[in-house]
Order: structure tokens, then C-alpha cells, then sequence
């Protein structure tokens, strides 16, 4: 009799392991503030709370380093030696700082990290944001050249060449903290994983049963959180730029926060979103800046000639262009029937 | 003795790799990879009634390895062999060590749950696809039914081979 | 000793299996219960996807060939998804027959292509903005 009890219990073990075995796992998620945004993590594993931490920790330290809100960072120390030489920065900085270069070179200057200046006169995203004179414009906008960031990779120091320029790295900082956050996870043993920096999403792996993650394309004229359509990933950055993200409205016009390096005045393109899909989160962040500012044709060239990334462009007219290698990949999901999908190349 | 073992060991695996290889023309009614009648665990079953474990594995790994080869291509091959050595094994331990408590049957119940679940485990990792839970309830009643009939053949077998003192059981 | 007769621990074995499939099967069930709405197909080979369908909005029948190391064709249409044509050893792909529920699910082992149906509301898991 004790030897069927032992048996009984034993399969009714066995029946309960393999019911949680096979249940769908359960998330860590983490909701943290850093970089001026919502981070939101979603990890699967052993050892998630404790690298999710880890994350957030190292996250700030990078902000820190990059800010131009706050002294004492990287990029500050850069911008106050303006003109001034040489300035010895983290390899971190080094390495956002030549990803922002590859990318300033590939899009002609479309997205420049020395818009700074220009940004600022605006103000948009800030308290006070404003529409500065016309000359005021002119004059700053000569201050916009990527080619005056010298970077000296052997020493790690950087020198930034003329007086009044200033660096922000606004639209690539976030993307590097997901490549970066990204590398901690797997170091920590995490493979199934999600991280979302104010709307920078990077995923690790697939999801724990196999499947890909669905990440929604955020529709650039509703309220947040409804979407137009969602990508199926995995092991992939998703990057949005939009003119929703943060703007200010004056008699009537909206002018959104990312700028035309060419004219110093918020991008008018006939693009209301740019999304890039690809392996660098760091790099994906700058090309959605610089397509955005581009515009349709010449941005979806720039995806051509980057090769590693695939693109859903919004236009202002209502069509959704999605580069050929994301077709099969993106499902439409405009429930009132506002956008026409146009499947590009 | 060891040229009388041998030559058992011998007509087990023919019997066996014939078995298997008629079973691949008896059509399965459901459509789930995993799922089949495993005839070749007669065989197995009996193997493990009159032999020694080693003389077991070994049946098993040359049945899945020619079948495979004939039938069925290398990939299945490691579903086979995955799947045959490791419910070979677990039967070989509930005949040792639980023959009180469960017949033939029970073990050959036991045998096919084990080479369907690995199976569909093996499946799993292989497709990078979770198709286990889904597949699962399925696979415990489609074990139980080829269990059930194999485990019954071999009990008639083994009855059959001890009446006629064809075998007798190691001592 | 008749060894014909089940003895004690059949007995048990097969209630537990019996009782445990059942209970998957309910849990199966249970967890699809709520799972209604649009239907999504995401057809996988290799473990990365091939393509994904919203099966609500196929208009007209269209034939797939998802051809690798087999000859092989999927067939979508309005609401259902199936293999169509699979020269695979066993067909089992093939006798899976029409998917149209969300968590129906057509495995080709030979070629490593899945077809699994998805519901809306598990679709989104984090969104770029």
C-alpha cells in the first residue's frame, strides 16, 4: 500500500510539472524613469528582476554621460570646450558619437548630432518652447556640420571645432541604451526579452514559446497607444520618429521637435512617422531621424544604401509604405479604414 | 550461452525492424507527429522480459537506426533513436523495479508516452515552435490506446514463449 | 497470477492519463475561451516567419508555395488557412486539414513549417512611438 501511495503522488507530481511546465511564463516587467522618458522592461527568466535592475542602473549612467541637461556628462563637457580642443570622453560616448557619425555620412547630413543650437533656439519639448526670427535661423543653422565632431578613437577624446556648436544626442542616446540594455540581458543569461525607451523598442530572441514579438506601430494621428499596424520581430530594434512625439502649436501650425538640418525649421517632408527595423538599435534611432527629415524617396534610399534595415514609412496623405523585406512581417491594423498600404520595391 | 544470446538478440531485431517496417503501411487516422502504433515495442518489450539491459539497447538503437535508414532519412533518425532508447530505458526500470505494481501493459503505456512526448520534444526544439502542450492531450490518449494494444500483444507473446519454454527469465 | 488482469498501477496510470488530458485539454480550452475576434495566421519555417495573414481580410482564395527542401503550397482563404499540397514523406501536414480557430495549429515536420492561428488581443506586446 505505501508503494502505490509513493506511485500516485509521484504522477500527480509529474501531472502538476508538466501543467506549469508548459504554461505560458510569466513576464518580469519594470516600469522605470531615466533618459526623460518611460522605460518599460519585459524579461523572462531566472535571473530577470535582479537584470532588469542592472539595466535601469546602467541606463542612467549613460544619461548622465549624455545629457545636456545637466553638467559634469561627456557631452557637456564637450559642448563648453566648443572651439576649444580636445575633451576625453568614455568609450560609451566614443561609440554613440561614430554611430551618429556613420549615419550623418550615409544621410548627407539629414541627421547631424551638432543640430544642437538649432534645437535649442526652439525649445520644442520644453517649458517655453518658441518660433525664433528668421535670421537668428540662418545664422545657426551655419553652425550644423558633423564633420566639425573630430573624434581621436586611439586617445578617446573628442573636439568639437567651432565656437557656439553644440552636440545632442537626443536622437540616438535612447537607441544606444536599447543595444546596450540589450548586451546586458544576454550576458545575464536572458533570452527572451523587451525593452521599450519611450517608444525605442528592442527585443532579444523570440518570445518564450517560440513565437515572434508583435510590436504595434503607433498611429500618428490618434491618441497613443492605437496603431496602425504591427511588426512581427525578433532579435530586432523597432524605431519610431514622428511628428506626434513632441511639438508646439502657434496660430495654427504644429511644428514638431525633429529638424531639417538643412533649413533649421521643423522637418516638413510629407512623412508623419518613419519606423526602422534592424539589428542596431543605435543606428536604427539615427535613421529614423534621418529618413524623417528626407522624406519618402530619398529616405527610402537611404534604407537601400544602409542594407542592414527595413522601413514603414506614414505619409501625410495616408499611405503606409513598408520596405520589401517587412512585408510578410507587417500586418495592417487601421481599423477605420483611413490609411491605403502600399508595399514598396 | 553467449552464441544463444546473440542469436536471440539477432531474431529480436529482425523481428523488430520487420515489425516497424509493415507498421509504415497501417495508415495513421490522426495527424500529429509522434503519433503511431509502435509495433517495434513488442519486440522491446519482450527483450526487456528475457534479456539484460544492454541486449535491450542495443535491439532498440539497430531497429531505429535501419528503419530510419530505410524509411525514413536521417533527421527522423534522431526522433527515432531519441524517442526508442529513452522509453526503452524507462520500461527496462518499471519492469526491475515496479513489476508489482503495473502489468505489461501499464509498461508499455508507460513506453509510449515516453517516445511520443520525446518525440514531440525533439519536434519542439527542432521547428523552434512550442507544440508540445497542444499536442499533448492528444498524445496521453493516443498512448494509452497503442499502449494498450502492444502492451497486450507482448503479454500474449511472453505468456506464450514461457509456456513453451522457448525462454526463460534471468535469474 | 494471471497476467492478462490489469494490475493496480494500470489502473491508476491510466485514470491519472486520462484525468490529465482531460484537464489540458479543459485548460486548452479555458485559455482559448477568450481568445475571439480577428484571426491571425503566422506561417513559420525554420523557426522565422514567413509571412503573416489576417484571415478576415482575404478577399479571394490564393494559393502559397512555401517550397524549401519539400514541394509545398499553403491555400488562404477567407477565415481559413490549410497545407494544400506537400510532397513530405507522412502528408500529416496535408491531413491537418483547414485551420480556422485561434490556437489551431498544422505542423510539417519534414520542411519544419508551422502554420499557427493567433488572436488580436495576445497580438501586441509593446508598442514604438
Amino acid at each position: 500500500m505505501k508503494k502505490q501511495a509513493y506511485l500516485l503522488i509521484s504522477l500527480i507530481l509529474i501531472a502538476l510539472f508538466l501543467l506549469t511546465a508548459c504554461g505560458p511564463a510569466k513576464p518580469f516587467t519594470a516600469d522605470d524613469f531615466a533618459m526623460g522618458t518611460v522605460i518599460t522592461q519585459e524579461l523572462y527568466g531566472a535571473d530577470a528582476q535582479k537584470t532588469s535592475q542592472k539595466v535601469i542602473a546602467k541606463i542612467k549612467a549613460l544619461e548622465a554621460l549624455m545629457t545636456i541637461n545637466a553638467s559634469g556628462g561627456d557631452v557637456n563637457r564637450l559642448n563648453d570646450q566648443d572651439g576649444n580642443g580636445y575633451v576625453a570622453v568614455n568609450p560609451e560616448t566614443m561609440s554613440v558619437l561614430k554611430s551618429a557619425r556613420k549615419i550623418s555620412e550615409l544621410s548627407g547630413g539629414a541627421f547631424d548630432v551638432t543640430v544642437g543650437p538649432v534645437v535649442k533656439a526652439w525649445g520644442i519639448g520644453s517649458d517655453k518652447p518658441q518660433l525664433p526670427p528668421d535670421a537668428v535661423l540662418k545664422h545657426l543653422v551655419a553652425l550644423i556640420d558633423y564633420k566639425d565632431v573630430q573624434l581621436d578613437q586611439a586617445n578617446n577624446r573628442v573636439s568639437l571645432q567651432r565656437p557656439g556648436q553644440i552636440v545632442d544626442l537626443g536622437g540616438i542616446a535612447k537607441g544606444y541604451a536599447g543595444d546596450v540594455a540589450k548586451a546586458i540581458y544576454q550576458k545575464n543569461g536572458i533570452q527572451s526579452a523587451l525593452i521599450n525607451l519611450g517608444g525605442n523598442v528592442v527585443v532579444l530572441g523570440h518570445k518564450p514559446d517560440g513565437s515572434t514579438w508583435c510590436i504595434g506601430i503607433q498611429n500618428p494621428r490618434s491618441e497613443t497607444g492605437e496603431v496602425v499596424g504591427v511588426v512581427h520581430v525578433s532579435d530586432q530594434a523597432v524605431v519610431t520618429s514622428g511628428d506626434y512625439q513632441r511639438y508646439f502649436e502657434k496660430d495654427g501650425k504644429r511644428y514638431c521637435h525633429i529638424i531639417d538640418t538643412q533649413t533649421g525649421y521643423p522637418a516638413e517632408s510629407g512623412l508623419m512617422s518613419t519606423t526602422i527595423v534592424a539589428s542596431s538599435s543605435t543606428e536604427a534611432d539615427g535613421l529614423s531621424t534621418a529618413t524623417f527629415v528626407l522624406g519618402l524617396t530619398k529616405g527610402l534610399d537611404l534604407i537601400k544604401r544602409y542594407g542592414q534595415a527595413e522601413a514603414i514609412f506614414i505619409t501625410t496623405d495616408k499611405k503606409i509604405y513598408v520596405t520589401k523585406g517587412l512585408q510578410g512581417n507587417f500586418e495592417l491594423k487601421d481599423a477605420r479604414h483611413e490609411y491605403t498600404y502600399v508595399q514598396e520595391g | 550461452m553467449n552464441t544463444k544470446r546473440n542469436a536471440i538478440i539477432i531474431i529480436l531485431v529482425c523481428n523488430a525492424i520487420l515489425i516497424s517496417l509493415l507498421e509504415l503501411i497501417i495508415p495513421v487516422p490522426i495527424p500529429i507527429p509522434g503519433v503511431k502504433l509502435g509495433l517495434g515495442n513488442i519486440i522491446t518489450l519482450i527483450a526487456i522480459v528475457f534479456l539484460d539491459l544492454k541486449a535491450v539497447l542495443l535491439i532498440v538503437l539497430l531497429r531505429c537506426t535501419v528503419v530510419a535508414v530505410l524509411s525514413k532519412g536521417l533527421l527522423m533518425m534522431a526522433f527515432s533513436l531519441s524517442g526508442g532508447l529513452l522509453s526503452a530505458l524507462i520500461m527496462w526500470l518499471f519492469y526491475k523495479k515496479l513489476a508489482g505494481l503495473f502489468s505489461l501493459k501499464g509498461i508499455s503505456i508507460v513506453g509510449a508516452l515516453v517516445h511520443n512526448t520525446t518525440q514531440v520534444l525533439v519536434a519542439s526544439l527542432i521547428l523552434h515552435e512550442l507544440v508540445v502542450l497542444y499536442y499533448l492531450p492528444i498524445l496521453l490518449i493516443s498512448s494509452i490506446v497503442t499502449g494498450f494494444i502492444t502492451g497486450s500483444i507482448s503479454d500474449l507473446t511472453v505468456c506464450e514463449i514461457r509456456k513453451r519454454g522457448i525462454l526463460s527469465d534471468p535469474t | 497470477m494471471n497476467i492478462r488482469m490489469f494490475k493496480k498501477g494500470d489502473l491508476i496510470l491510466i485514470i491519472s492519463l486520462v484525468l490529465l488530458s482531460g484537464l489540458i485539454l479543459a485548460w486548452n480550452t479555458f485559455s482559448s475561451s477568450s481568445k475571439e475576434g480577428p484571426v491571425t495566421a503566422v506561417i513559420t519555417q525554420n523557426g522565422t516567419v514567413l509571412k503573416t495573414i489576417d484571415l478576415a481580410s482575404v478577399k479571394n482564395p490564393e494559393s502559397l508555395d512555401v517550397s524549401q527542401s519539400f514541394h509545398q503550397v499553403i491555400l488562404v482563404e477567407k477565415g481559413r488557412i490549410c497545407f494544400s499540397e506537400s510532397d513530405c514523406r507522412d502528408k500529416i501536414c496535408v491531413k491537418s486539414g483547414w485551420l480556422t480557430k485561434i490556437g489551431d495549429k498544422a505542423v510539417c515536420m519534414p520542411s519544419k513549417t508551422v502554420i499557427t492561428l493567433v488572436g488580436d488581443h495576445q497580438e501586441i506586446d509593446s508598442i514604438a512611438y
